[in-house]
């Protein structure tokens, strides 16, 4: 015959059992952006941010035809090598700048931009380089290229979170001196954590100091730039 | 792992010296309830004490005429006492009551002791020593045991066992006898298994593939569940786990059944769930590697006379979050994490249940049917069919735009086995043979879904036919296996992955197929023959030498063959080579165990030569869309292992003390360029001391102990192929207390226990968070266990 203390012990077991199995439904649902439970469905909608393709358009402030330069990796991360193409400007001019992320693994090509402008407060451009001066490169009197930004997360929506900081799909570049060197665009996804915005001021001072940013880089591509 | 003897002994009378002493005691021991032989039972008579043999049997010389006490005993046996009167030759034979029938999974210690027929170095978990690990995951169980390391993952603090330096692919599992077919390939894929649901659970070190198939290089880890009741009565245990660090909380619970009215059928449910919060570091919380896993299982079963049949089906449900920490998004921003030494942002890291992205969610279901006849004299047949099904999905860090995983796998198996076990044929006095042939088969899919490439899809099927063979004699015994395995894979690669591997030349035209919508199917058969011959020779009563030469294969996994991505767990990019072969495993290995009545020790050495090891190292960069990344590349080169494992136990008799030692050495070259590998564990030091207090009052079994472990760090590093130097060697202190109140026809049992006590902040070098952040500081662990009885008997809940 059970004792007392077996009831008691297999009652308090079968109860935890129970209230922590309770549990599982609600755990499962966190953390998956309210997707639903996809585990028996297989219809496979697993959907990567995959981005393979960075354009930037430099529009001369004065007028004139645009230079664009674009990266990209048309079979992803496995396979060939990705490439860019040169980027050619002319000294002394002024340029508008904007950066337009695309993935054309898939038929039509998937915008991004568009997502990163309705996560404006969670994402940041950083434009540095060998040849570039700026809020992320550091100030380079002799640097080829000046970049500032010019747009805000206000541009793209109400700013909600801590202060109205620079997004960077939008930016100039002047044309300074004459040379080669190479200018790299990052795009840095910056998602609360825990409750705390990543995305703060003087991200791009740090990185221009060498420090490590919080978040996670969502491209990191490289061009060849030269200034006539 | 301990052999501690009992501590109630009596003072033996000594008999008058004065007479002649040159009598002859003989005798044999026997379990009291099966009547099978008691091996390596202490029998003591006067000064003069003998550890009985394979068949039960001892003999004791030199004893004077008289009356004498003679005890007998084994740490799972009721020590005997009886009164011998001698005069000229005298035999006696006695009957031994094993413990374990009180109650099965609290035997305080059991004599492990290795599958009679084992040739290679093994160690049994169960009763008291596998209760000590419970609330821990299957790799962190197994950690106790010479030569096995943990490979940890990111993942919720989940890992993989290591054994003898090989892991993953390397390393067969066996759950209820069926090989754990999962995705073993990935270092963060930690195996499906609940151990909190086994009766036992052994490591068998060592390459080997005849009895269980391809793949186990390093070893095979066999979990067995507890047995099914034969006896009516309901019968329960039920366990109640907190640990400190994580604030986990885990809770299980088994009901085992057989009815009077139904002589021989029995039954089991069990269930247990498990939650905890993410675990914290001694400077910080280790953010978002909270976890939940819950198992669920029955079994139905017929045990007769002549036959043995059960069904059972298990699930089991893994989500783990992975650490905020890991940052493998590009090659800059890994290597200044790992250079700045603690993670970026740790002052919003908190330990919280709740898993956000990114996480890892695996549902493994498993319905197994297994049929055991006995075919009078010509011996024991088995069949066994087993479905698995395991579905991974991983979640990354992701745009709110975007729902669902980033990866899923879908593997679906079929396996069936037949072994036939011949009847002992008796070849002369003492001299028989033994033996099992057996065949396997197995087809396989696995469906993978993500947006990048990374591995195909693929359909394999294959079998195995194996026969082994022993020649048992007292002194020794001897055995030989050989085993035929061969299989086919057919892969589908989607147009961008078979264009792109075919333009790097990594995969052959002319073995693949076109697919409707411009991939390729690619279909590549495997063959390999494998023996085995081990030596089993009890050189002294006290002295036992095991011989085993094994030659084992492996074919290669699917990412071996047509890789081809981003890895998931570190910033490189994997890829394949479809023209990989079999990986063949040369292994050799001595074991020595040493017993007496105050000392056990084991010893082990080994040497395995790999040819044709299929090794990842990095081959040139890739630039992607986040920089550049190394590119590392599965290549064919020979490789050798070797090291040892030293266990002992020094446990004097009458004293309330014991002092357990361990060392673990695993040494790994690659043979074709002398290179080192990478993620081979370093040497390992443990030291323990345990008091076993008498029985006081109700209270049964209590101890105490604490143990030093210290890890050396990896001094045979290869940078080149590897992202970070080794890191330091650690100490860590680690403590344990419990006792067994029996309650009536009830046993509760309590536990306690403390890792890392003095809080040390280390990084372990087989840890895939070394390159980030540092492992989990202090925690403490508290158990309870209740096992009871509804109704019937107690004492007869098993065999």
């Amino acid at each position: 015959m059970p004792t007392r203390a077996s009831r008691f012990v297999l009652g308090l077991g079968l109860t935890s059992f129970l209230s922590l199995a309770g549990c599982v439904d609600d755990t499962v649902g966190d953390g998956e952006s309210g997707a639903d439970d996809h585990d028996h469905d297989h219809d496979h909608n697993e959907e990567t941010e995959i981005i393979t393709t960075v354009t930037l358009t430099f529009t001369p402030q004065g007028g004139g035809s645009p230079v664009v330069a674009a990266f990209n990796d048309p079979d992803g991360d496995g396979g060939v090598s990705g490439e860019s193409d040169p980027i050619s400007l002319t000294t002394g001019t002024s340029y508008d700048l904007a950066i337009a992320f695309t993935n054309e693994l898939v038929d039509p090509p998937e915008e991004i931009t568009a997502e990163i402008e309705e996560e404006a407060e969670q994402h940041q451009i950083f434009v540095y380089g060998e040849g570039v001066s700026g809020p992320a490169a550091g100030d380079d009197p002799t640097a080829l290229v000046v970049h500032a930004y010019a747009d805000l997360e206000s541009s793209y929506g109400p700013n909600e979170v801590g202060e109205d900081l620079p997004v960077g799909l939008l930016g100039t570049v002047m044309a300074a001196n004459a040379g080669t060197g190479s200018l790299q665009v990052r795009l840095q996804h910056l998602p609360e954590l825990n409750g705390s915005p990543q995305k703060v001021p003087g991200l791009a001072e740090s990185l221009a100091a060498g420090e490590l940013l919080p978040g996670e880089v969502d491209a990191s591509v490289s061009f060849m730039l030269t200034v006539q | 792992m301990s052999v501690t003897l009992a501590i109630a002994l009596r003072l033996l009378e000594a008999a008058p010296s004065s007479a002649p002493c040159t009598d002859v005691v003989e005798g044999r021991v026997v379990d009291d309830t099966t009547d099978e032989p008691v091996v390596g039972a202490v029998v003591r008579l006067g000064d003069a004490s003998v550890v009985t043999d394979d068949t039960g049997h001892f003999e004791l010389h030199g004893i004077c005429k008289g009356d004498h006490s003679l005890t007998v005993e084994r740490l799972d046996f009721h020590t005997v006492q009886r009164d011998v009167s001698v005069d000229g030759d005298t035999e006696v034979d006695v009957h031994a009551l094993p413990r374990e029938i009180e109650h099965e999974d609290h035997v305080l210690v059991r004599v492990s002791e290795a599958p009679q027929t084992e040739t290679r170095a093994s160690t049994t978990l169960e009763g008291e020593a596998l209760a000590r690990t419970r609330g821990k995951g299957l790799a962190d169980a197994l950690s106790g045991v010479a030569g096995v390391q943990v490979l940890r993952s990111s993942a919720g603090g989940l890992g993989k066992p290591i054994i003898r330096g090989q892991v993953g692919r390397r390393v067969l599992i066996l759950n209820g006898g069926v090989r754990h077919e999962a995705q073993r390939w990935g270092l963060d894929h930690a195996p499906e298994i609940d151990p909190l649901s086994a009766g036992s659970i052994t490591v068998i070190k060592g390459a080997g593939s005849i009895r269980y198939g391809p793949d186990a290089v390093g070893g095979v880890v066999l979990v067995e569940p507890p047995p099914l009741p034969r006896t009516p009565g309901v019968f329960g245990q039920t366990n109640l786990i907190g640990v400190s660090n994580g604030r986990q909380g885990i809770a299980t619970a088994r009901l085992d059944g057989a009815h009077r009215r139904l002589p021989g059928f029995a039954w089991r449910a069990e269930g247990n769930v498990s939650r905890g919060a993410a675990r914290v570091a001694p400077d910080y919380a280790l953010d978002n590697t909270g976890s939940l896993v819950w198992n669920a299982g029955a079994t139905v079963g017929y045990l007769g006379d002549g036959v043995e049949a059960t069904l059972s089906y298990r699930r089991h449900f893994t989500k783990a979050g992975l650490c905020t920490c890991l940052v493998v998004d590009s090659v800059e921003s890994f290597q200044q994490s790992v250079a700045r030494g603690q993670p970026v942002g740790v002052e919003h890291y908190d330990s919280e249940y709740l898993i956000e992205r990114a996480f890892q969610r695996v549902t493994h279901d498993m319905v197994t049917a297994r049929a055991r006849m006995s075919l009078g004299r010509a011996g024991e047949l088995t069949a066994v069919y087993a479905f698995q099904d395991n579905e991974r999905q991983e979640f990354d860090v992701v745009r709110e735009g975007v729902s669902g995983p980033q990866l899923e796998f879908d593997l679906r198996t079929h396996g069936g086995d037949l072994a036939f076990e011949h009847a002992p044929v008796t070849l002369g006095d003492g001299l028989w043979l033994e033996g099992t042939a057996g065949a396997s088969t197995a087809y396989q899919t696995n469906d993978f879904s993500s947006n990048g490439t990374l591995i195909p899809d693929y359909r394999q099927g294959g079998g195995g036919v194996f026969v082994i063979e022993r020649v048992v004699t007292e002194p020794f015994d001897m055995q030989w296996g050989v085993r035929y395995d061969g299989m086919r894979r057919s892969s589908t690669l989607e147009e961008r992955d078979y264009l792109g591997q075919l333009a790097r030349g990594r995969i052959d035209a002319t073995d693949c197929e076109d697919t409707p919508d411009g991939g390729g199917r690619c279909s590549y058969p495997f063959h390999a023959v494998s023996g085995s011959y081990g030596v089993r020779v009890h050189a002294t009563e006290a002295l036992d030498l095991r011989l085993d030469l094994a030659s084992a294969a492996r074919f290669p996994n699917v990412d071996e063959l047509f890789a081809n991505g981003s890895a998931p767990s570190l910033p490189m990019v994997l890829e394949g080579d479809a023209s990989l072969g079999v990986e063949r495993t040369w292994g050799s290995s001595l074991t020595a165990a040493w017993s007496n009545r105050w000392l056990a020790t084991e010893t082990s050495g080994y040497l395995n030569y790999i040819d044709d090891y299929i090794l990842l190292a990095p081959q040139g960069f890739t630039t992607t869309i986040r920089g550049e990344f190394p590119r590392f590349a599965f290549s064919p080169v020979d490789a050798v292992f070797y090291g040892g494992e030293h266990a002992s136990t020094v446990a004097p008799p009458r004293w309330p003390v014991s002092l357990d030692a361990q060392v673990s050495l695993v040494r790994a070259r690659n043979a074709s360029d002398h290179g080192f590998l990478t993620f081979i564990p370093p040497d390992r030091y443990r030291l323990g001391i345990t008091y076993r207090w008498p029985e006081a009052w109700r209270l049964r079994n209590g101890f105490v102990s604490v143990g030093g472990m210290v890890v050396d760090r990896q001094r045979r590093f290869d940078l080149g192929a590897d992202f970070a130097a080794p890191p330091p060697a650690y100490f860590l202190l680690g403590a344990a207390a419990g006792v067994q109140l029996p309650l009536g026809e009830q046993v509760l049992s309590l536990g306690l226990e403390g890792g890392n006590l003095t809080n040390a902040r280390y990084r372990q070098y087989t840890s895939l968070l070394r390159y980030f952040a540092d492992e989990p500081g202090w925690e403490i662990r508290l158990r309870l266990s209740l096992d009871f009885v509804l109704h019937g008997k107690a004492g007869h809940q098993h065999r």
